[in-house]
């Protein structure tokens, strides 16, 4: 499974963090990524109506050779998109489910900083910015890239 | 006798001690920090305030540990560190710091901190870490007050901290003198 692009967003669908693990060209495949994010906010929305409680939302859509798969943490409605090359053989939903719950685990670390600034209160959306975090989504980019 | 202050530590930490979640009490922390530096803006600053506040927490620690514990004086200044180390550290903290670096005229010791429960999950910025900010100085402060009501005046500071990039926490303790030049006959 080859991951592209992990990007959170929050209630108000402003993307907090976006992070692509192409190695290519930066900055005109993160526009590509964020209007990915963008579209994908009305099938997150749909799918979180569905089913209330669960915090994986699957694969939301696919747009060439790219698939994009949803989590939604119960805590304030931030939501996290996953991007990734199109397959050539199955990809289990466990494996992805896997790759957001270490996402998650590291916004929980990231958030319990009591050093880190949130403006979740002016509806704004401040960005996440920590060492640790981005550690941690670089290995995750590192061990997907295959 | 070290093995013995070992078990004494553990023992009172086992049986007399009421603990709270840990979680608690490093928000808690951080948000005090946090607010200290928002307050300041100068991070000389708060390593100060967060030193007076561990002066004030210590002088009244070291009565609850006494009471806890029932130890008798130590002997020297070594089995102070010890005592600090392996029961006042296990008891309020549950780690137990590595007693080493001991100077020459054995009036000087660090304490080496493998694990800071209230480092968990706290980041320094950058600037921080550039202006010199020690995230847990209320330690120090708590060591030096302790010791003053033991009748000792120390110089306690940080001098390395895993948040800013070292490999251990180290805590430099600096007798600079006995505050009580006679041996009283029973302690009151």
């Amino acid at each position: 499974m080859k991951l592209r692009c992990i990007a959170i967003l929050n209630r108000q669908d402003t993307p907090v963090y976006m992070r692509s693990f192409d190695d290519n060209e930066g900055g005109g495949d993160d526009v590509k990524y964020q209007h990915l994010a963008h579209t994908s906010c009305d099938v997150i929305e749909e799918r979180m109506q569905k089913s209330p409680s669960d915090m994986y939302l699957g694969l939301l859509q696919t747009v060439g050779e790219l698939a994009v798969y949803g989590y939604v943490l119960n805590t304030g409605g931030v939501r996290i998109i996953m991007v990734i090359s199109v397959p050539e053989s199955i990809v289990r939903a466990a494996a992805i489910k896997e790759v957001f719950q270490q996402v998650h685990a590291a916004y929980i670390a990231l958030v319990c900083n009591p050093f880190n600034e949130f403006d979740d209160a002016s509806g704004g959306g401040g960005r996440l910015v920590s060492g640790k975090f981005e550690a941690i989504i670089s290995e995750l980019g590192r061990v997907h890239s295959n | 006798m070290e093995k013995q202050y070992k078990t004494i530590g553990e023992e009172a930490w086992k049986n007399n001690t009421e603990k709270i979640n840990a979680e608690l009490f490093i928000f808690t922390y951080g948000s005090l920090v946090v607010q200290l530096v928002k307050d300041y803006e100068d991070y000389t600053a708060v390593n100060k305030q967060l030193d007076k506040m561990g002066y004030n927490i210590g002088v009244r620690l070291v009565d609850d540990m006494m009471a806890r514990t029932s130890l008798e004086r130590c002997s020297g200044f070594s089995a102070t560190a010890e005592v600090i180390a392996k029961i006042g550290f296990k008891l309020f903290l549950n780690v137990v710091p590595t007693v080493t670096n001991w100077s020459a005229d054995a009036k000087e010791f660090s304490l080496i901190l493998d694990d800071n429960p209230l480092n968990d999950f706290c980041e320094l910025p950058p600037k921080a870490v550039t202006d010199g900010l020690w995230y847990s100085n209320v330690l120090c402060g708590v060591i030096r007050g302790a010791l003053e009501m033991m009748q000792m005046q120390t110089e306690v500071v940080y001098v390395r901290d895993v948040l800013r990039g070292d490999d251990v926490s180290e805590i430099r303790v600096k007798l600079v003198r006995m505050l009580d030049e006679e041996v009283p006959a029973s302690d009151d």
